[in-house]
């Protein structure tokens, strides 16, 4: 088959240029030309394409990602809200206990206690005095 | 008919003029009103509020032990209100709240009234309940006053409880559970006091100053900023369902809680004191009494107590506001003997006397158009100094005094620290004064040797004793230990000189007379075996409306520190128009006996001699030996 090149390069008559002149050839003539350059040469077009197509890649990862950290940070603050109130339930919790350990030891609570429970209020103190060399013991 | 061009020229200019409508309908929305709008969208997403701080704790301590007790703390309590205008049948609400309510009021009664008796106090005439209808007019009484208050469909508040009220367990439990339309329970902070009457006067109370907690009196009013602490401030935004978003604006300054105090008071000597006061005030049958224990070397106070007392959980249940005051510190009143050893002290300072000096008592002696008698009508011929101040001979203080003279017993006065507050950390003391000594005439001068005609708060005079005690320096007196902020370094009070007023030599000799006061003169009861303690009796008589001194009242106080060698506590008792003819030798003494003995064996102090042998004779020695 006569490539079209040579019919584009040498028209045997000047009727052949308007072969690519009329609409339905525009095409071919296109195709032509990008066939050209990927017969061993890099095409302009493609390279933009490619391009173009890693930054709308790259805008499209990096968007999702920082979609994903955002969306990661805001439950996070649920999370950290739940904490929050964990930690003040258990300091409440704790004022609580504290509150009935004050009220356990109070004078007021021992004395009452003590009444129950038989204890004998002390009387006169003695104090011994032992020897240098000598250990003290109160035999009961 | 219209032709294609003009169909399609109409056609556009339908379509610029709804595009020009869309506009401008943006432009009002998102510009002119965006100011608006916005503000909606911030209201709707945006929360924000005060955060309270937590009110610092107040805390005693014991002997020997790091351990701290608190006495006063924060609690979650309940309030309730109604709010009427969210009640569709108030009669309803009356009905089902009154019967609750009323039992609610009568615990309270009850409650009110165990407390009064409890504390000493006597209820007034408002605290003591008239013959009351019976149960069912009361009821429908006060079924009527809820309904007069819920039936106002627009009101949107409406206490049914007193403002210093909280819900009790019956109550809560019942308004919980019946969940009566319009009436709201809401949770809030109260302060609670563990130890109830314990230290009720150095504490104080939080009460309401119209729609403001604050403190009142003692620790509570003093410090009551720095207990309070500082508010902070809290905005977030939040989603639909109300959580929190992590990313979004927000503005947060934490809250500043209150700082705690840890205060000098012993909590075992103050429960001491309070038992013995409430026993010597109902057993001598006094009209009010108090108590200070303070470490003479130090100036701290050890314990402080007066009674009747109240207590702060309650401070509402009083049956007179006098009560909720500190006379420790805010009453003055004439001491009358108990100054006999600060005169004595500034005489033998200034070389006019020693402890062996005599007087000649031969009966009253007239100063001015005044007479001057003994207590007791007695008089013993020549009497040394130390004589003087056994018997509380007021002719030889007289005596005293003239040698002394208006201007330097002035000097002497001021010195002590007495006609100046002291300072310490508590609310309500008094300013008193001391007339200058130009005002003074020869019947001042003798008056006021024996105490009267001075008017000083209970304070100013066991702090002018602890001169003696602590080998003549004035110490700067204190209740509070440590304070601990929430975001800070502990501060702890270290014990503050003020100034020498006597010499150790002279503090020797009136601490050894002192001690002969106890030992041989009219002060025996107060003698504790195994140990010499220094002490002077008062009786001081009242000065009644008219300005004269009243025959029927008196004041009676004791005051006295040991043990002499190295003293460690100081005491003052003072009790108000005791019933009878009682003198502080029969009342207030043994007060001092069983509270030093108490004191003595809780800091484990060593006697000075074989308790159980005769106590050999206290002579006072002369002014160059030491003691006895």
């Amino acid at each position: 088959m006569t490539s079209i090149n040579n019919q584009f390069v040498q028209p045997r008559r000047p009727l052949a240029q308007s072969y690519w002149r009329h609409p339905q050839h525009q095409q071919t003539r296109r195709f032509a030309s990008i066939s050209r350059w990927q017969s061993g040469s890099i095409n302009s077009t493609t390279i933009s394409l490619a391009f173009g197509l890693f930054i709308i890649l790259s805008i499209s990862f990096l968007g999702f990602f920082y979609l994903g950290q955002v969306l990661n940070t805001a439950s996070q603050g649920s999370d950290i809200q739940q904490l929050e109130e964990r930690i003040v339930e258990l300091k409440e919790k704790q004022r609580q206990v504290e509150l009935e350990g004050a009220q356990l030891r109070s004078i007021d609570n021992i004395e009452n206690r003590v009444q129950d429970l038989n204890l004998v209020a002390t009387g006169k103190v003695t104090f011994l005095s032992p020897a240098v060399d000598q250990v003290t013991a109160l035999a009961r | 008919m219209l032709s294609t061009t003009q169909r399609l020229w109409l056609l556009n200019t339908i379509s610029l003029i709804f595009l020009a409508v869309l506009i401008a309908r943006l432009i009002d929305l998102q510009i002119i009103r965006t100011g608006y709008f916005t503000a909606i969208a911030t209201s709707q997403r945006q929360r924000a509020a005060e955060l309270a701080p937590s009110r610092g704790t107040i805390y005693l301590q014991e002997h020997n032990s790091s351990e701290l007790f608190p006495v006063a703390v924060n609690n979650k309590s309940w309030i309730a209100y109604a709010v009427p205008r969210d009640m569709t049948d108030p009669l309803q609400v009356a009905d089902a709240l009154a019967p609750a309510l009323l039992q609610f009021r009568e615990r309270q009664q009850q409650h009110i009234a165990a407390i009064l008796s409890a504390t000493g106090q006597q209820p007034n005439s408002d605290q003591v309940p008239p013959d009351q209808p019976n149960y069912d007019d009361r009821l429908a009484t006060l079924r009527d006053e809820l309904y007069r208050k819920f039936n106002q469909h627009t009101d949107p508040y409406e206490p049914f409880l007193k403002f210093y009220e909280y819900l009790d367990d019956e109550l809560y439990n019942f308004l919980s559970e019946q969940q009566l339309t319009g009436i709201k329970i809401e949770e809030t902070t109260s302060r609670v006091y563990p130890e109830k009457t314990l230290a009720a006067h150095a504490l104080g109370y939080v009460g309401w100053l119209e729609d403001k907690k604050v403190g009142r009196y003692g620790i509570e009013g003093n410090f009551e900023s720095s207990l309070a602490g500082d508010l902070g401030f809290f905005s977030m935004e939040h989603d639909t369902t109300g959580q929190f978003i992590g990313v979004g604006s927000r503005q947060f300054e934490p809250a500043t809680d209150g700082e705690s105090i840890v205060l000098t008071l012993d909590r075992v000597i103050q429960s001491a004191i309070e038992d013995e006061l409430k026993d010597g005030v109902t057993r001598y049958g006094a009209e009010r009494g108090s108590v200070i224990v303070m470490d003479p070397r130090t100036g701290a106070i050890l314990g402080m107590a007066t009674y009747p007392t109240y207590d702060p959980n309650y401070y509402y249940a009083i049956s007179d506001a006098r009560v909720q005051q500190n006379p420790i510190i805010s009453d003055i009143f004439e001491p009358g003997s108990v100054l006999k050893p600060v005169i004595m002290s500034a005489a033998i300072e200034e070389g006019l006397v020693t402890p062996q000096t005599t007087v000649n008592d031969n009966g009253p002696v007239k100063v001015a158009k005044y007479t001057i008698n003994t207590f007791d009508g007695k008089h013993h011929g020549v009497q040394t100094m130390t004589q003087v101040l056994e018997q509380s001979n007021n002719i030889g203080m007289v005596w005293v005094g003239q040698q002394l003279g208006a201007e330097t017993m002035y000097d002497f006065l001021r010195r002590f620290g007495l006609g100046e507050k002291t300072g310490v950390e508590l609310e309500g003391e008094t300013q008193n004064t001391l007339k200058e000594p130009d005002q003074w005439n020869v019947a001042t001068v003798a008056t006021t040797s024996f105490g009267q005609g001075v008017a000083l708060t209970p304070l100013q005079i066991l702090n002018a004793i602890n001169v003696i005690a602590n080998d003549g320096t004035l110490m700067q007196p204190y209740i509070v230990s440590r304070r601990q902020p929430s975001n800070g370094e502990e501060e702890i009070t270290l014990p503050t000189q003020v100034r020498r007023v006597i010499s150790p030599a002279t503090a020797g000799d009136v601490s050894a007379m002192m001690v002969s006061v106890i030992e041989n003169g009219v002060a025996t009861l107060a003698r504790v075996p195994g140990y010499y303690l220094a002490g002077k009796t008062g009786t001081a008589q009242v000065p009644d409306e008219k300005g004269a001194y009243s025959p029927d009242r008196k004041i009676i106080s004791f005051v006295g520190f040991g043990p002499i060698d190295h003293p460690q506590f100081s005491i003052l008792i003072k009790l108000d128009n005791p019933a009878g003819l009682s003198f502080a030798s029969g009342t207030a003494a043994p007060m001092f006996k069983r509270i030093s003995e108490k004191i003595i064996n809780y800091l484990q102090i060593p006697p000075d001699y074989d308790p159980t042998k005769q106590p050999p004779k206290f002579e006072v020695g002369k002014s160059d030996q030491a003691g006895a």
